[in-house]
């Protein structure tokens, strides 16, 4: 995996994935982004488990997370990300099909910086994740780390 | 007429032996007086004093003759001076006594041993006799009193001639004339003698005077005092005879009960004098004197001679008076005493009476007291095992209500749970026909396109059925946040949302003035946010399409309207359009799930308020739902 990553997908449901990518790959970012299938994979990923940021994931530009994860649970790897120097400063966008209130404030003290809620119907879930991409890859100011 | 001397000193001792009787005598009968043995030790001491003259010529015996016969004249003297001081209740002068006899004895003496001078043994005798005559005579005459002053004066006077003859005496034996022998019968020696026993004569005669006029004095003063005591006496007091009750005295107290004046009363008895009211009750107090000698404490009825009656409370008792038996009768007004008795024993009856009234009133209120007593302590039984039933039950409900909540919260979290497994193949249906709309829609043709068209449909009516169920469910068990709310604002807002874009033109919309409520503003935005939406789902297909909004404030209810000219409904069905999948309408294109009336329902009546639907085929639809003010309470 030499490639670089820009988007990370963190995703335990195939179908919700498959959709996911096909609609960013459409959206021009083909190659950029991965999908993970929970919080465990996405810390492998991200953190190794070793010193030093692997390289693939030194230009990612976002994440878009899943909160009822197998394993490490969405929340959970959020507030490790942002307890690690490495990823401290990566985005996050929730996207869930939960519309707990309780999720949501949680998902915010946690350290995300945006929540969406799946919804049901393609089309508008589609122009969501272009729009979100669009915006956090090319708008977006991250903090340099 | 020549006398002799022997024979007059005889007859001096006879004298005083006659005077010792006479003296004698009057101390036996009057012991009570003082000073009388005194009185009779002086002539005792005369007598005495003569019988040792007579023995001068008795050899060997002349010495002690000549001292013992002026010795005891002069303690003879002596004697009369302290018997009349203490007489009188006077001490005598020691001084005076021992000293005259002390000195006379010595000079005397000197005069009989060492040089036997008869003149001025004579000189010293006269001169001592004088000067206790002299002084006897002053110091009675000091004494005298009112009733003795007589007596006194003669003593007085004797005693004053003796001393003025005994001075003369002395005066002429010291200056020049010679004395002549004891026993000479010279005028000298006789004229001593018969003044001696003329002085002493007279002055006991003067004594016995003097005693009698001091009786006297005594029993007039005695008199005097009962008098006094008996005139003084503050209760009326009257004396008289047993036998005829005749008034002999009575005092002035009585004279003010009875209102006789003594003169009119004396000598006649009281029974004369009608002063008893009643003689049977005189009788019987005559009767008790007589068999008892006294009475005490009687009570009589009386009248004074004014005519006033007064009860009188009479002691007397029988005395005897110059041995006649009388009566001394002592009588108090009791009148005023009665009459405070009598008033006070009616006080004491109204006091009972009032008393015994008093009492039965507090036993028919104890009683009336009781009684309610007993019912309030049988009310306050009920109320109080009623009110331990309110408790178990409030308690009961307390469980039951936390069992609910528990159940409501496990029921939310299954719900929530149920809604994400069902809505991910939900996605995947949607979304993966979506993308075989896209990409394969040449060999889908048409008809192909049509179905998967349709299975989209399916699912996504589906999704929003899964949503609304869970609004359903949160909307019954959210905790509420109220607050002030603009009602107006809000709807403005909630018709904005509903609205699609593309069709909000074609509506009319007019908002009232709203009063504003207090409530949860997240749950009543749902409530406008359905409302609207129904309002605009089903006025759309009507040819005018006016939505309003409209409220008002009564009696503590805040009334908020939703009216459209949309299609309507049948009021029959009115009451069912707020249950959960009641629907009317079986349009799919109205894309409504049937929930959205009972969320309103539920939110409405969770704030303690209400709701109803009115409306009519194709006539509009109202929805009302009513709100309690703040601060007033509704079941």
């Amino acid at each position: 995996m030499a490639e670089e990553i820009h988007v990370l997908l963190v995703e335990d449901d195939d179908n919700d994935a498959e959709m996911a990518l096909r609609v960013l790959t459409k959206a021009g970012l083909t190659g950029g982004a991965v999908r993970v299938r929970d919080g465990q994979e996405a810390l492998d990923l991200l953190l190794g488990g070793g010193r030093g940021a692997p390289r693939t994931t030194r230009n990612l530009r976002l994440i878009v997370l899943d909160l009822k994860l197998p394993r490490v649970d969405g929340l959970d790897l959020l507030a490790r990300l942002r307890a690690d120097p490495r990823t401290w400063n990566v985005p996050v966008v929730v996207l869930t099909s939960s519309m707990l209130p309780a999720d949501v404030s949680a998902s915010y003290r946690a350290g995300a910086n945006s929540f969406l809620v799946k919804t049901v119907a393609f089309e508008s879930q589609a122009q969501t994740l272009r729009e979100v991409a669009s915006y956090w890859l090319r708008l977006n100011v991250t903090a340099e780390n | 007429m020549s006398l002799d001397v022997r024979t007059l000193a005889a007859a001096l001792a006879l004298g005083h032996l006659v005077q010792i009787v006479a003296l004698g005598f009057q101390f036996v009968v009057n012991r009570k007086m003082r000073g009388f043995g005194w009185w009779v030790a002086w002539p005792s001491a005369v007598v005495a004093g003569m019988a040792c003259m007579m023995m001068r010529d008795v050899p060997g015996l002349r010495t002690p003759a000549i001292l013992g016969q002026n010795g005891l004249i002069v303690f003879g003297v002596l004697c009369l001076y302290i018997g009349l001081m203490r007489f009188h209740g006077v001490r005598e002068s020691r001084v005076f006594v021992f000293g005259t006899l002390g000195i006379f004895l010595v000079s005397h003496g000197y005069f009989v041993v060492v040089s036997d001078r008869i003149d001025a043994r004579s000189a010293i005798l006269s001169l001592a006799l004088a000067s206790v005559a002299g002084v006897t005579s002053w110091e009675l005459w000091k004494l005298r009193t009112q009733g003795t002053a007589a007596a006194v004066r003669m003593l007085a006077l004797v005693l004053a001639l003796h001393g003025l003859y005994q001075a003369g005496r002395a005066v002429r034996v010291t200056f020049g004339a010679p004395t002549p022998p004891m026993f000479d019968p010279s005028l000298f020696n006789v004229l001593t003698y018969v003044e001696g026993i003329i002085s002493g004569g007279l002055f006991t005669f003067g004594l016995i005077i003097l005693v009698n006029q001091r009786l006297q004095a005594d029993m007039q003063a005695a008199r005097d005092d009962f008098e006094l005591f008996f005139e003084a006496n503050p209760e009326a007091t009257v004396l008289t005879r047993l036998d005829d009750g005749a008034i002999v005295r009575a005092n002035r107290s009585s004279e003010e009960l009875y209102g006789f004046r003594r003169e009119e009363g004396l000598g006649r008895t009281t029974a004369d004098l009608g002063v008893y009211l009643e003689p049977s009750q005189r009788e019987r107090l005559l009767e008790d004197l007589r068999t008892k000698g006294e009475a005490s404490d009687c009570e009589l009825s009386f009248r004074r001679r004014d005519g006033r009656e007064f009860v009188g409370s009479m002691s007397a008792r029988v005395l005897r008076l110059h041995g006649v038996p009388h009566v001394i009768g002592v009588t108090r007004d009791v009148s005023g005493q009665k009459r405070a008795e009598l008033a006070l024993a009616q006080k004491a009856a109204e006091i009972r009476e009032l008393n015994a009234g008093l009492e039965r009133h507090v036993a028919e209120r104890t009683a009336e007291l009781e009684r309610s007593g007993r019912e309030l302590e049988r009310s306050s039984r009920e109320l109080e095992r009623s009110s331990r039933e309110l408790e178990r039950s409030n308690r009961e409900l307390e469980r039951t209500n936390r069992e609910l909540e528990r159940t409501n919260r496990e029921l939310e979290a299954f719900v929530y749970t149920i809604a994400h497994d069902l809505r991910a193949p939900l996605r995947a249906i949607d979304g993966f026909s979506a993308v075989l709309l896209e990409e394969q829609a040449e060999r889908l043709g048409d008809d192909g396109s049509k179905l998967l068209t349709r299975i989209r449909t399916g699912a996504q009516a589906m999704d929003r059925l899964i949503r609304d169920l869970l609004e359903y469910a949160r909307v019954g068990s959210v905790v509420l946040r109220p607050e002030p709310i603009d009602m107006a604002a809000l709807a403005r807002v909630c018709f904005a949302e509903v609205a699609p874009e593309e069709v909000r033109g074609r509506f009319e919309l007019v908002v009232r003035e709203l009063p504003e409520a207090t409530a949860d503003p997240t749950l009543v935005r749902l409530v406008f946010r359905h409302l609207l939406a129904n309002a605009v789902r089903f006025t759309l297909p009507a040819p005018r399409r006016c939505i309003e909004i409209s409220g008002s404030r009564t009696l503590g209810w805040l009334t908020y309207r939703v009216s459209d000219t949309g299609v309507g409904f049948d009021p029959i069905h009115a009451r069912k359009l707020f249950g959960v999948f009641q629907r009317l309408q079986a349009n799919e294109a109205s894309e409504g799930t049937g929930i959205g009336l009972a969320i309103v329902k539920r939110i409405v009546e969770r704030h303690g308020g209400r709701v109803r639907a009115e409306g009519s085929i194709n006539g509009g639809a109202t929805f009302t739902f009513e709100l309690p003010e703040a601060g007033a309470a509704h079941g």
